[in-house]
C-alpha cells in the first residue's frame, strides 16, 4: 500500500528545489541573452581596442597612479586646490584620448540596458533588484 | 529601450524569481505588512521618534530621558509585532537570495551583473 503522506512531503519539499533551480536556469539563459546583446559586442570591442593602445593605457596609469597617492586625503576631503586641479587635468586627459572614450561610451550603453533589465525584473519580484542583488547591499 | 529577446528574457526570470520560496514570502509578507494597520502605525510612531532624536542630535542637542524612552518603548512595541518581525525576516531571506541568483547572472554573461546594475550612488 502506497503511503500518501510521504509522498506528498517529499512532493512538498522538492517543489522549492524546483522552483529554485529553475530561476537559476532562467538566470543563466537571461545572462547569455544579455552577452549576446550588441552593446555587450561593442563593450568587448572597445576593451580590445583599448588594451591594445599604448597612450590610452599610459593616461589610465597616469590618472590612476596619482588618484591611489591621493585617495587618503580625497576621502577626508582635504585636497589641495593644486591637487584637485592636478587629478581634474589628468582625468580629462584620459578621458580624451579617443580609445578611453569609446570604452566609457561602450560602458554606458551596457550598464543602460541591463539597469533596464533590473527594471524589469523588479517588477516582477516587488523588490529592487538592482539594489539587493550584490551581497551585503549594493554597497556590498 | 530593451530588444524583445533581452525583455523577454528579463520577464521570464523575473518570473521564474517570483516563484521560488524566498520571493514568494517576501511578497506576502510584505502584502500582509502594508494591509495591517495596527503594524504600519508602530513603523509610523517609530520613524517619527528616531527622525525627532536624529535631528537633536544633528543639532547638537542631546535628547530628553522622555524622548530616548518613548523611542525605545516604540522599538519594543515593533520588535513584537509579529507582521512587522515576518516582513523582516522575509526581506533579510530574499536579500540573501537575490546575490545567489544574480551570480548565476554574471556566470553566464562573464561580466559582474550586479556592479553593472548598482545604483549610481555606489
Amino acid at each position: 500500500m502506497l503511503d500518501l503522506s510521504t509522498q506528498d512531503a517529499a512532493g512538498l519539499a522538492a517543489a522549492p528545489r524546483a522552483a529554485e533551480a529553475e530561476a537559476l536556469t532562467a538566470a543563466g539563459t537571461f545572462g547569455a541573452v544579455l552577452r549576446a546583446s550588441p552593446e555587450f559586442a561593442g563593450l568587448l570591442s572597445a576593451d580590445r581596442v583599448l588594451a591594445a593602445d599604448p597612450a590610452a593605457n599610459a593616461a589610465i596609469e597616469a590618472f590612476g597612479a596619482r588618484q591611489a597617492e591621493l585617495r587618503t586625503e580625497a576621502m577626508m576631503g582635504i585636497l589641495t586646490a593644486a591637487q584637485s586641479a592636478e587629478l581634474e587635468r589628468l582625468q580629462k586627459a584620459m578621458l580624451a584620448v579617443p580609445t578611453v572614450a569609446a570604452y566609457v561610451a561602450a560602458t554606458a550603453s551596457f550598464q543602460a540596458v541591463c539597469r533596464e533589465t533590473a527594471v524589469v525584473v523588479s517588477a516582477q519580484i516587488g523588490i529592487d533588484f538592482a539594489a539587493n542583488c550584490r551581497s551585503g547591499g549594493c554597497c556590498g | 529601450m530593451l530588444s524583445t529577446e533581452i525583455n523577454e528574457a528579463a520577464v521570464e526570470f523575473g518570473r521564474a524569481l517570483r516563484g521560488t520560496p524566498a520571493v514568494a514570502i517576501y511578497r506576502v509578507a510584505a502584502d500582509v505588512l502594508e494591509a495591517d494597520p495596527v503594524a504600519q502605525g508602530l513603523l509610523a510612531d517609530l520613524r517619527e521618534h528616531q527622525g525627532n532624536v536624529a535631528r537633536m542630535q544633528r543639532a547638537g542637542l542631546t535628547p530628553s530621558q522622555d524622548q530616548i524612552g518613548r523611542m525605545r518603548l516604540c522599538q519594543a512595541a515593533v520588535r513584537g509585532n509579529e507582521t512587522i518581525m515576518a516582513n523582516l525576516r522575509a526581506t533579510n531571506d530574499v536579500k540573501a537570495y537575490l546575490p545567489t541568483v544574480a551570480r548565476e547572472v554574471s556566470a553566464a554573461l562573464g561580466a559582474d551583473y550586479a556592479s553593472l546594475v548598482a545604483p549610481t550612488s555606489c
